[in-house]
C-alpha cells in the first residue's frame, strides 16, 4: 500500500516493480523508509490512507522543487535519490479532469451510470451486436473521466493514447509515454478544443478587455503562479498573429469560437491562445 | 572446504556477477538515453533479453521509443504486411484440393468425425459438402488453387502455401487473439507491437505499426488484436481510417489554418524551452520534439493516405478507386506505407464467415464475391512489391483465425437455406510471400476430405516464430519482463517453419 501510494505521488515506487516484491523484482531504493512508513501506517495511522497520504505530501522530500540541473540529471536521471521533487506526466484521467475544471465545464454530478462523452465516429464498429456509441447529452458530456463508458474491445481513444491501459488485464503500473499522438489529441480532439473555447471565455470573464491581463489571470488559474515575461510575450505574439488572420477571415473566426458565442476576432484569437496554454508541458506535467 | 561451503561460495559469486551486470546495464541505458544515441542503444538490444536479471532487461527508451534498432541477427525481412480475413474463409474452396470430398457430397458425416468433437453450430449428424469450386494446378510449381482466385493463380510461384494450419480455438475473437497475440485471452501484446518494440520504425513521421480495416466491421476481438498488452502503449497499432480523420485527431480544428497551427506550436515549444532551461528535465525536450513531430505527421499522414496521385496503371492493377473505403484501397495503402518505412501494416477484412445462413454467407455465392474483392489487390500487391524491389524484404502473410468444416453446417440440427460450412479449428490454409520465403512451395497436408492434418502441421506459434525469424529474432530469446517473469510472443512453443524459407 505504502509503495503504491508513493508511486502515485513520485512516479516510481520505492520498490520499482510494484507488482513484484519477490526475488525477480527490483530491490527497494529506501528500505528503511518503506519499513518506517509501513509501521506508521499500521500503528500511528491505524490504516488510515488519508493520514498516510498527508504524511507523504507534507514531507520535505515531496515538497522539494522539481527543478534540476545537468549534474543531478547525470548522477540520478530517474530521481531515485530524491534530491529534487517529482516531475511526472499526469494520467489520462487527470488530464481530462483538470482541463474540465479550468475551463469551468466540469460536472459535479456523482455516482450513477457511465456516460458517453464525445468520441469520433466509427470507433466501435462491433460485429454481430451492432452496439453504438450514443453521445450523452448536456452536463453528462463533462463528467469526470472515471465516468467514461469503457468497452474493452474499443476503449475511449484519447485516454488510450495517454497510456490509459485497455483494462484487459489488471495492471499495477502504467508506463508513461510521450508521443506525437498525444500532442495531436490535446491540440485537436474536439473534446479538448471545446475546453479551450470555454477556457478562453473564462479568461474574458476574469478580465474584460486587456489581453495581457486575460492571459496572466488565465495562466494563474491554471498553475497558481504568475506568468513569466517570456511566456507572456510568446502567447501575446500568438494572439496578435491569430488576430490578423481572424480579422480577415470571419468564417474561420466563427468556426474557432464555436456555436452560441459572438465570433469576434479577439475571442477567436484567445481560443487559439487557450488551446496552446492547455498544451504546455508544465500543464500536462506535475511540477 | 566442504561441498556445501563450495556450493555457497559459488552462489555468492554468481549473485555478485548478476548485480554487477544489472548495474552496468542500467547505467549504460541511462547514459544512452541522455545522448549516446539510438545506435548505441540498438546494439545493446540483442543481449538485453538473453540474460535474465529482472525488469531492468526491458528495453524501452522513453525519450525515443520508436528509434530504429537492429534485430538479434540479420533478418531477411524489414517490414511486414499481414492480411487477415476475419471470419475465416473456407480452405476447401480456395487452397485445399479435395476431390474425394466431392464423392461424399450429400452423404451423412461418419460418426468417427463427430465423436468427442465440438463445433460452434453443427449439431447432430451433418451432411458432407463437396468443394464448391473447381481446382487447377498453376505455375511452374504446379500448386493447386481454385477458380475463385484467378489472379493469385498467376503468382503462385511467389507464394508458399501452408495447408495444414491448426488452432485450438473455434470462436472468432479468441482465435484471432491467439493468432495475433499468442493467447486466446485478452491482454498480451500483438505481433505488430512486439515487432515495433523490437525494431522501432524507419519513418518517424508516420506510426510504426498501422492497422487498416475493411468489410464494414472491426474484427471480432476488437482493438485487442492490435493492442500493446503489457508493452508500453506507444507500440500499439494505430488505426488509419479511410473515412473521417485518417489518424484520430490529425486534422486541425475547423477554422484553424496551418499558419496559426504552426504559430501555436511555436509558442508552445518556446515556452516549453524556457521551462526546460528552468527545470532541465530531458523529458521536456522530448515533448518539444513530439510537438514538432505531430506537426509533421499532420502533413505526412494525409499525404501517404492519399491515393489520388497514384498513376492509372496502378489503380488498374489493384482495382482501387480513390475516396472509397475498400479492401483494395487498403492494400494499396499498405504498399505505400511499407515503402515509406512503416514497420508493420496489419489489415483486417471482415465478412468471411460463410455459415450458409444467407446468400452473402454462402460458400458458392458470398465467398465467391469476397474472393473477387480480394483476389486482384493481393495479387497486385505481390507484383507491385516485386517490381519495386520491395518483395525481398517485405514479408506478406495472408490468413485467418481458423478454417471451415468439410461438412455442411446444420445450425440447430436443421438444414440451412444456403450452402455453408461451420468453423473448423483442425485444418486450414494460409500463405506467405516475400521476406525470404520460398515461393512456389506448398507445405503440410490434410486427409482426403480436409478434416485433419496428416503431415506438416503448424499452428499460430509456428507462424509467429517464422515471422520473427524472418525479421531477425529468435522467438525464444525475444522477451519482455512483466509481472515478475519474462514473456514471449510464442509463449512456450513455436518452431520456425524452415521448409518454406529459402
Amino acid at each position: 500500500m505504502v509503495n503504491r501510494l508513493w508511486e502515485q505521488l513520485f512516479g516510481f515506487g520505492l520498490v520499482e516493480t510494484l507488482e513484484d516484491f519477490g526475488t525477480q523484482g527490483i530491490a527497494p531504493t529506501h528500505k528503511e523508509l518503506l519499513d518506517h512508513l509501513s509501521w506508521q501506517f499500521m500503528n500511528d495511522f491505524d490504516w488510515s490512507l488519508k493520514k498516510l497520504l498527508k504524511e507523504m505530501v507534507m514531507s520535505a522530500t515531496y515538497r522539494q522543487d522539481s527543478k534540476t540541473n545537468d549534474e543531478l540529471i547525470r548522477k540520478d536521471p530517474e530521481n531515485k535519490l530524491y534530491a529534487r521533487g517529482p516531475r511526472i506526466r499526469l494520467s489520462a484521467e487527470q488530464l481530462r479532469d483538470q482541463a474540465l475544471v479550468v475551463s469551468n465545464l466540469i460536472s459535479k454530478k456523482m455516482y450513477g451510470k457511465s456516460v458517453m462523452p464525445y468520441q469520433p465516429d466509427g470507433i466501435w464498429r462491433s460485429p454481430y451486436n451492432g452496439d453504438k456509441w450514443m453521445m450523452s447529452k448536456g452536463e453528462d458530456q463533462n463528467r469526470r473521466a472515471l465516468y467514461t463508458y469503457w468497452k474493452r474491445t474499443a476503449p475511449y481513444p484519447s485516454m488510450l493514447t495517454f497510456d490509459g491501459g485497455a483494462r484487459e488485464v489488471c495492471v499495477t503500473q502504467r508506463i508513461r509515454t510521450n508521443t506525437p499522438l498525444q500532442a495531436l489529441t490535446t491540440l485537436n480532439d474536439s473534446t479538448y478544443f471545446v475546453m479551450a473555447q470555454s477556457f478562453a471565455f473564462q479568461m474574458q470573464l476574469l478580465e474584460f478587455n486587456d489581453v495581457k491581463k486575460q492571459i496572466q489571470k488565465g495562466y494563474e488559474s491554471m498553475l497558481f503562479k504568475p506568468i513569466s515575461d517570456n511566456r507572456l510575450n510568446a502567447l501575446v505574439e500568438l494572439y496578435s498573429k491569430s488576430m490578423i488572420t481572424f480579422a480577415k477571415d470571419k468564417k474561420a473566426a466563427h468556426e474557432i469560437v464555436g456555436e452560441g458565442r459572438t465570433a469576434t476576432p479577439e475571442t477567436a484569437a484567445l481560443v487559439v491562445v487557450a488551446n496552446a496554454m492547455l498544451n504546455l508541458d508544465e500543464w500536462v506535467n506535475k511540477n | 572446504m566442504t561441498q556445501k561451503a563450495k556450493h555457497i561460495q559459488q552462489l555468492v559469486k554468481e549473485a555478485k556477477q548478476l548485480i554487477l551486470q544489472h548495474h552496468t546495464r542500467r547505467n549504460f541505458l541511462k547514459e544512452s538515453a541522455m545522448g549516446l544515441g539510438a545506435l548505441a542503444l540498438g546494439s545493446l538490444f540483442p543481449g538485453c533479453s538473453s540474460n535474465s536479471s529482472g525488469a531492468a532487461n526491458n528495453f524501452f527508451d522513453a525519450t525515443n521509443p520508436l528509434a530504429p534498432k537492429p534485430p538479434m541477427f540479420p533478418g531477411k525481412a524489414r517490414s511486414v504486411i499481414y492480411i487477415h480475413m476475419a471470419g475465416a474463409p473456407s480452405q476447401l474452396e480456395l487452397f485445399s484440393y479435395k476431390p474425394e470430398l466431392s464423392k461424399l457430397d450429400g452423404q451423412d458425416c461418419p460418426p468417427s468425425l463427430l465423436e468427442g468433437k465440438k463445433f460452434a453450430f453443427i449439431r447432430g449428424v451433418p451432411k458432407m459438402l463437396g468443394p464448391q469450386a473447381n481446382f487447377k494446378q498453376h505455375g511452374k510449381s504446379g500448386l493447386w488453387l481454385s477458380e475463385n482466385l484467378p489472379h493469385l493463380s498467376t503468382v503462385v510461384d511467389d507464394i508458399a502455401i501452408l495447408n495444414a494450419v491448426t488452432t485450438d480455438q473455434f470462436n472468432h475473437a479468441p482465435a484471432q487473439l491467439l493468432m495475433h497475440t499468442g493467447t486466446a485471452r485478452l491482454g498480451r501484446p500483438s505481433m505488430g507491437s512486439w515487432i515495433t518494440y523490437g525494431l522501432g520504425t524507419e519513418n518517424k513521421n508516420l506510426p510504426g505499426f498501422v492497422v487498416l480495416t475493411s468489410g464494414g466491421n472491426n474484427p471480432d476481438a476488437g482493438k485487442s488484436v492490435w493492442g500493446s498488452g503489457f508493452l508500453p502503449s506507444v507500440y500499439q497499432g494505430v488505426q488509419c481510417r479511410s473515412e473521417g480523420d485518417p489518424v484520430l485527431f490529425i486534422k486541425d480544428p475547423e477554422g484553424m489554418n496551418r499558419d496559426i497551427r504552426k504559430a501555436s506550436i511555436d509558442a508552445i515549444n518556446k515556452i516549453n524551452q524556457e521551462q526546460y532551461e528552468e527545470y532541465k528535465d530531458p523529458e521536456i525536450l522530448s515533448r518539444i520534439a513530439q510537438y514538432e513531430m505531430a506537426y509533421k505527421m499532420q502533413i505526412s499522414v494525409p499525404e501517404v493516405m492519399n491515393i489520388n496521385d497514384e498513376p492509372d496503371y496502378i489503380h488498374e492493377m489493384y482495382g482501387t478507386k480513390p475516396g472509397e473505403a475498400s479492401f483494395a484501397n487498403n492494400i494499396l495503402l499498405a504498399r505505400k506505407l511499407v515503402e515509406k518505412g512503416v514497420r508493420f501494416v496489419q489489415l483486417f477484412d471482415w465478412g468471411w464467415d460463410a455459415h450458409g445462413d444467407s446468400a452473402g454467407n454462402a460458400v458458392d455465392i458470398g465467398l465467391v464475391n469476397k474472393c473477387r474483392i480480394v483476389d486482384k489487390p493481393i495479387t497486385a500487391l505481390i507484383l507491385d512489391l516485386k517490381q519495386r524491389g520491395l518483395l525481398d524484404d517485405t514479408l506478406v502473410i495472408w490468413g485467418s483465425e481458423f478454417g471451415r468444416t468439410p461438412m455442411q453446417e446444420n445450425r440447430e440440427g436443421k438444414k440451412m437455406p444456403f450452402k455453408g460450412r461451420d468453423h473448423h479449428a483442425e485444418a486450414f490454409s494460409m500463405w506467405m510471400a516475400g521476406g525470404g520465403i520460398k515461393g512456389g512451395t506448398s507445405y503440410g497436408e490434410t486427409d482426403e476430405i480436409g478434416y485433419s492434418t496428416v503431415r506438416g502441421k503448424v499452428d499460430a506459434f509456428d507462424i509467429q516464430a517464422t515471422i520473427l525469424n524472418q525479421l531477425g529474432f529468435d522467438h525464444e530469446k525475444f522477451t519482455y519482463e512483466s509481472q515478475g517473469r519474462p514473456f514471449r510472443l510464442t509463449d512456450v512453443s513455436g518452431k520456425v517453419i524452415h521448409q518454406i524459407i529459402s
